[in-house]
């Protein structure tokens, strides 16, 4: 009797504990969504796109492909399970003419509306000449023209050409930059700053008071670390990096810049590169930085669920269960949602990138019939094939 | 007695020093190379001082090794004079001048799979290593020249 009292003094205090702990934790919070993957052919397709862009129009959805080899963009309806034909865009004259004086191929491309594309095309690092192709006409003219002396980088994505989106509302195209204040250097200053719109109307190219965080440790120090991404929700740009927890919140009417926590609750590691490591190109701390690091991704802004979405990459072991390395097909990713007022709603991991076959996340769009994510050009299982095949993921709210 | 517990002391810490050394591979991957071969290509450890020159072709390029690589190869194979020379990388190599170019004549060419190599942890900057009874007892990293050769991986294939 003295013995199963003192057990449940004994117990109950353990038992107190851990319900107390349990309560404790941070709880995570699992939200339901529906994926699904839609493959769109292109027919008449040849080469590989430049650039991948899509517009929104009356409820129907259009991919825009950029040919620089055949001066062409292809346009093409997408419609779930069925396939549209194809329209071909010609690239006026002038766009070849410009190469005479230095620029390049058009290398990105960004649809205003159905009948008005901007085409980009570069000359060096610094300069850029943006001209305003007008489908039905035909006609082209420089939009703008960004001079060498200016020191504005144009932050390019990979799959995606130039990080640029265009906001209907406003009337302006807004894109990521980096402004070099100091010539020489690749690895910029902290403060530099990282983004800039165009006034489609007048041409005026305005850079944002947006300034990198002082504690911001990650360096632009190869493409790896191209990784600024932004939404627009209305009179908002919302911008965010890659290995940092926090937006930058921007309200173009009002001018206040205010920091909002867009965390997730997934394990964190950010693996960073050392610019003595880099130069020295130390394999395994590259590796590290490119691949096995926790890494946020793009997030967008729906305007139909009202809710913004944060992807991200999880972080990932050097090697697996068997002792054998860890690759990009291992690596889980997946997304944070939030609501309006940048309340956390909850994690929800999406799968490995093996299983998706995308190798970068950088390029998605809010539609009515959900998220869409382009996932990969021409990619099957890991490999690379020559089917014509645009992969696209859509992701629906599921309650 | 306090001279002689630290000489003790002094030779055991010695001892552990000389060992660790004794013990560390030249190759500091040893351990998955050997892991690698012995699952894939197990007859390659019954040779003896046998070359092997592995890597993986960067997506961006079309070949890996131009002249100056392949004379850096050359020289290599001519000092170290291995039995037989196993080229393993991830693509069939119709267009690499490793092929056309070598003097060395005993070579044998295996074609893996780009996702196993990068599991073992092969670079795409390729490396040779000379390999007699299981154990590494040469090896070096050859740089290349085509451009986006010098990543690890890439994280696209």
């Amino acid at each position: 009797m003295r013995c199963n009292c003192l057990t449940g003094i004994l117990i109950i205090p353990i038992i107190l504990i851990l319900f107390f702990v349990s309560c404790q934790r941070p709880k995570k919070s699992e939200i339901n969504f529906e994926v699904s993957i839609d493959s769109v052919i292109l027919e008449k397709w040849t080469g590989d796109p430049a650039c991948v862009k899509f517009l929104e129009l009356d409820a129907s959805m259009y991919v825009y492909l950029l040919n620089s080899s055949t001066d062409e963009i292809y346009r093409q309806q997408i419609k779930p399970d069925k396939n549209s034909k194809p329209e071909i865009i010609a690239m006026p004259s002038q766009l070849r003419e410009n190469q005479i004086t230095g620029f390049q191929q058009a290398s990105s491309l960004l649809p205003l509306n159905s009948d008005s594309i901007v085409i980009a095309q570069k000359n060096d690092d610094f300069s850029y000449l943006l001209s305003l192709l007008v489908v039905s006409t035909g006609n082209i003219d420089t939009l703008c023209l960004l001079k060498t002396d200016n020191r504005i980088f144009f932050e390019q994505m990979p799959d995606d050409g130039i990080n640029w989106k265009y906001d209907k509302n406003s009337g302006k195209i807004f894109l990521g930059i980096v402004r070099q204040d100091n010539y020489g250097l690749r690895t910029y200053d902290l403060d530099t700053e990282m983004m800039a719109t165009i006034d489609v109307n007048t041409g005026d190219f305005t850079i944002l008071p947006l300034k990198y965080p002082r504690n911001y440790k990650e360096k632009y120090l190869s493409n790896f670390g191209r990784s600024e991404y932004f939404c627009i929700n209305d009179s908002l740009v919302i911008l965010t990096l890659a290995m940092h927890d926090t937006a930058l919140v921007y309200n173009m009417e009002s001018g206040i810049i205010e920091n909002k926590l867009l965390a997730t609750k997934q394990e964190r590691k950010f693996l960073l590169l050392s610019s003595t490591d880099f130069k020295e190109n130390n394999s395994d701390k590259v590796r590290d930085f490119s691949l096995r690091t926790f890494r946020y991704l793009s997030v967008v802004y729906n305007p139909y669920t009202h809710k913004y979405y944060r992807f991200y990459e999880l972080f990932m072991p050097e090697k697996n269960d068997k002792g054998l390395y860890n690759i990009w097909l291992d690596k889980q990713f997946g997304f944070t949602c939030y609501d309006e007022n940048f309340n956390y709603l909850g994690d929800f991991v999406i799968g490995n990138k093996g299983m998706t076959n995308i190798s970068f996340l950088g390029n998605s769009v809010a539609t009515e019939s959900g998220l869409l994510v382009f996932l990969n050009f021409n990619q099957t299982n890991g490999k690379i094939t020559k089917n014509n095949v645009l992969r696209l993921m859509r992701i629906n709210d599921g309650n | 007695m306090g001279i002689n517990k630290i000489g003790i002391y002094m030779l055991l810490v010695l001892s552990v020093f000389v060992m660790s050394c004794k013990n560390k591979p030249l190759y500091d991957k040893e351990d998955i190379l050997m892991k690698y071969l012995h699952e894939k290509h197990d007859y390659i450890l019954e040779q003896e001082n046998c070359g092997l020159l592995i890597y993986r072709k960067p997506f961006a390029c079309s070949q890996v090794f131009d002249e100056m690589l392949i004379n850096d190869l050359n020289i290599i194979l001519s000092q170290q004079k291995p039995s037989v020379l196993y080229v393993i990388s991830d693509f069939a190599m119709v267009n690499d001048s490793v092929k056309k170019y070598t003097r060395y004549n005993n070579i044998k060419y295996i074609v893996e799979d780009y996702y196993c190599l990068d599991r073992y942890g092969f670079e795409i900057s390729p490396k040779l290593f000379i390999i007699n009874k299981k154990h590494v007892v040469f090896w070096k990293k050859l740089i290349p020249v085509c451009e986006g050769a010098n990543s690890s991986s890439t994280g696209k294939p």
